[in-house]
């Protein structure tokens, strides 16, 4: 099930907050495991089997950490269970293209696995992962409570779209939390900009993505209106399934971390990853570039860890080269910013953020592009075109100019400035606004939706 | 879109005034109400075969089987259904409309264009279908003259007369010469329409208007060598509704900046025409049932003909000594149809609605026709395959 969805908007989650309202608190954590086990069986029944293999799974391994962890062989559970989990998340992600691969290099004739990628998989396994690692650096205290661990891991707000929500953040929050009206009220307005996010925003900037990474022979207008419109969407998407997840489990009395905090503003690419995805650039620090030695080890070994750490980012976004591309794309540019560019950026600040916003719209290239050739190619028509401007960017710019323009400024925090000063100047009417806003986006997201399923019969065309 | 808007004091707290706390409250109860009321609205609200607004029939409830469960079809059909009949459906996508029109000023809206005049266009840069050779053989075979009157579509008018944004690649016209080329090179006589005007289109439906139609009926008639009768102001009615036609519905009201006025000639003017279709008879030449109904999106296009029918015929009982002619058409023809009925005897073919293993040649045989019209729109790319099958 989705969040942008009428199932989930005007069916389960209404019943899941009245039911929810109306148990004793003990019984609670129960009820959200149970709508979060048929959320995620709703479409894909099979694979809830798998999800609650690796949740019974992972809570024995805590508990062996924790029963042996004074022990040399607590090294060899962790081991194991690093294996076991990214087993999984390798035969369900990857497999197909691992053995694609190795069949295209050495001219073998493998069997290619066709495996369907379970929804939401590569968060749960980090969830699962990040909460035995926890109890290992002696972070959180073991959880025996197999259902309270089944919830962490499943909870339905952050089960197929992240965030990447750390077992310390929300532990305590499992046992024992405090659902008010303030935070209701705040999660209504956090899922509603959220929802308005990906239906109006994401979707509508993705149609035109869409169109233009589907054309041949670009001018440079049209390909970098195409690249912009990309950007965007995947901003919206993303940051807007956050913004619901925060929202959701706000409503349900949790505090989740911030996981987008405009990033199109930085002013470096290392800055970009701290405003992008923070909880799995965080994951991928805690778990990954620190266990390596981080910054305590030798410069050369620095850039070992910077490789590994933006290949492994690349590859979990999918299992593709121009991903594991991507990733080290990354990885060059934050290697170059920490060897002498960070600092001449730090100088030129506006430079450094137009510098460093092309940076990010060419790494796009190489995201949506299915193939390298693609990317080169989208990438020459960006720089070096045949074509600077053509009627297909003109009619673009015409039919999609004003979505594309509020979106952009919606990606700055220029309307949360000026929503925060319209709120303290205006007084009650201010008030008013802020609450009243989150109403019409819940309308408009809606409509937005429902719109996305008009399929209006013209009889062929005749 | 912003995030969440909060007044904080220095620590960072939150600072809550009684007002805003009623505004949590208000906000709160607000949000379920409305989930609530939208949700079970649906489900306790008769469900919806038919949209006016879409022309679809809507997804009817689901019973789910184990193996659907299982596979997951039986929940994405169950969104679907839920989603079809959804409360204040026809709502949210006029309001949606609504924000592309008059918040992202969007000119286009589902592949339509309204012009500053009002009429609404849909450009279109397809590719050139090759007609079949199956046209030749047609002619050879079944020996007897055949017509072609192909009708500019609204969209060839349109480019002719500059209403297209010269940004928008369109080549209709292009396309449409290059067909009256083809019909020609395989033996058929062009009854060229091209004095049509933009006016005689509707400005919200694809199809021409009456006047179109009758202007069409003159050029026809005279082509073919028959009698065409004129007839008089006071058959002409005009539906008092405001007739918003598919392109509307395409849109939606939000960008139909105007609409149409269906005007047709009265069933009185058409007496003793036998219409025969789906093996009975007296069926009738117009149905004003169609612009009674109420409703934005009625079909009342539908009043000639009751619409499309695989095979028809149109006789008058008392005039046995006129030609009988066979005529393949789309919907253009549906109001051309009465008035050629008063002229000559027809048999009528929609290969649309007609079996794969029909064959045309063989039914003109079989009908002893003295001619055959093809009288189409020039939007008939998607059609040659069936008659490459059927001809």
């Amino acid at each position: 099930m989705l969040f942008s969805s009428t199932i989930f908007l005007f069916l389960f989650l209404p019943t899941v907050l009245i039911v929810y309202y109306l148990l004793p608190r003990r019984f609670r954590n129960g009820w959200l495991l149970v709508t979060s086990l048929f959320f995620y069986a709703f479409g894909e029944p099979r694979f809830a089997l798998l999800m609650l293999l690796s949740v019974t799974i992972n809570y024995f391994f805590a508990l062996f950490v924790d029963l042996y962890r004074h022990r040399i062989g607590v090294k060899w559970i962790m081991f194991s269970m690093i294996v076991v989990n990214l087993g999984l998340l390798g035969w369900f992600k990857y497999s197909g293209f691992f053995v694609r691969s190795v069949n295209e290099t050495f001219g073998l004739g493998w069997f290619v696995p066709e495996v369907v990628l379970p929804l939401g998989i590569s968060f749960y396994t980090f969830h699962a992962m990040s909460y035995v690692i926890d109890i290992y650096k002696g972070k959180e205290a073991v959880q025996k409570n197999p259902l309270d661990l089944a919830l962490y891991i499943a909870f339905f707000p952050q089960l197929v779209a992240g965030p990447i929500v750390r077992y310390n953040t929300i532990a305590s929050q499992i046992e024992s939390r405090e659902e008010t009206v303030s935070d209701f009220a705040r999660g209504v307005r956090r899922f509603t900009i959220g929802l308005a996010k990906k239906l109006i925003l994401a979707n509508g900037c993705g149609q035109v993505a869409d169109a233009i990474f589907n054309m041949k022979d670009l001018s440079m207008g049209l390909a970098w209106i195409g690249i912009i419109a990309y950007a965007l969407q995947i901003y919206f998407d993303f940051s807007g399934y956050s913004d619901m997840a925060i929202g959701l489990a706000l409503m349900f009395g949790f505090h989740f971390l911030e996981n987008f905090n405009y990033p199109y503003i930085s002013k470096s690419v290392s800055e970009f990853w701290r405003r992008w995805h923070i909880s799995l650039g965080s994951w991928f620090r805690d778990y990954v570039y620190i266990p390596l030695g981080g910054n305590r080890v030798s410069p050369w070994l620095q850039y070992r860890n910077l490789a590994i750490v933006w290949m492994l980012t690349g590859l979990w976004h999918g299992a593709s080269w121009t991903f594991v591309a991507w990733g080290a794309y990354y990885g060059i540019w934050i290697m170059l910013e920490k060897a002498f560019l960070g600092k001449w950026l730090e100088k030129m600040p506006v430079f450094s953020t137009v510098w460093t916003l092309v940076l990010v719209l060419v790494g796009w290239v190489f995201f949506r592009s299915e193939t390298f050739p693609e990317a080169v190619t989208y990438i020459q028509a960006m720089f070096v075109p045949d074509v600077i401007w053509d009627e297909r960017a003109s009619y673009q710019l015409v039919q999609n100019g004003v979505l594309l323009l509020v979106a952009c400024i919606a990606a700055t925090p220029i309307p949360k400035i000026i929503g925060e000063r319209l709120v303290v100047s205006l007084g009650r009417i201010g008030t008013t606004m802020q609450y009243g806003y989150a109403m019409l986006l819940l309308f408009l997201a809606t409509s937005a939706l429902v719109a996305s399923t008009f399929n209006p019969f013209i009889y062929f065309r005749f | 879109m912003a995030q969440p808007l909060e007044t904080e004091n220095k620590q960072g707290q939150k600072r809550t005034t009684s007002f805003e706390r009623i505004m949590m409250w208000v906000t709160t109860i607000s949000f379920l109400l409305i989930l609530l009321t939208i949700g079970i609205g649906t489900i306790v609200r008769e469900d919806r075969v038919r949209s006016q607004l879409e022309n679809r029939t809507l997804a009817q409830s689901v019973n789910p089987t184990i193996e659907g469960i299982a596979t997951g079809k039986d929940m994405l059909k169950m969104e679907t259904y839920f989603t079809d009949q959804l409360l204040l459906r026809g709502t949210f996508v006029e309001m949606q409309a609504l924000l592309s029109k008059d918040v992202f000023r969007q000119p286009f809206r589902n592949g339509i264009y309204t012009a500053k005049n009002g009429y609404m266009i849909e450009p279109s840069a397809s590719t050139q279908v090759q007609i079949p050779n199956a046209f030749q053989q047609f002619v050879q075979e079944v020996d007897r003259p055949v017509y072609m009157a192909l009708a500019p579509s609204k969209t060839v008018i349109a480019e002719r007369d500059q209403l297209i944004p010269s940004y928008v690649a369109s080549n209709a016209r292009t396309r449409y010469a290059g067909m009256i080329r083809d019909f020609k090179a395989a033996g058929m006589t062009n009854l060229s329409l091209d004095q049509l005007k933009l006016t005689d289109y509707f400005k919200t439906d694809h199809h021409w208007n009456i006047d179109g139609a009758a202007s069409a009926y003159q050029t026809i008639t005279k082509g073919m060598g028959l009698q065409p009768v004129t007839p008089s102001k006071a058959d002409r009615k005009e539906d008092e509704h405001t007739y918003y036609g598919s392109l509307a519905r395409k849109t939606t009201l939000a960008y139909a900046t105007s609409g149409d006025q269906l005007a047709y000639y009265g069933p009185a003017f058409f007496k003793g025409i036998d219409v025969c279709y789906d093996g009975a008879c007296d069926r009738p030449v117009i149905d004003e049932s169609f612009v009674q109904q109420e409703g934005d999106y009625v079909d009342r296009y539908e009043v000639f003909l009751r619409g499309n029918h695989g095979i028809m015929s149109m006789k008058e009982q008392t005039k046995n000594d006129r030609p009988t002619i066979l005529v393949l058409k789309d919907s253009f023809a549906n109001p051309v149809l009465p008035f050629l009925a008063k002229s000559a005897n027809l048999e009528v073919v929609d290969v649309r609605y007609v079996p794969k293993s029909f064959d045309v040649s063989q039914f003109a045989k079989q009908k002893q026709v003295d001619s055959v019209l093809f009288l189409h729109n020039s939007n008939i790319a998607g059609l040659m395959k069936t008659y490459e099958n059927t001809l």
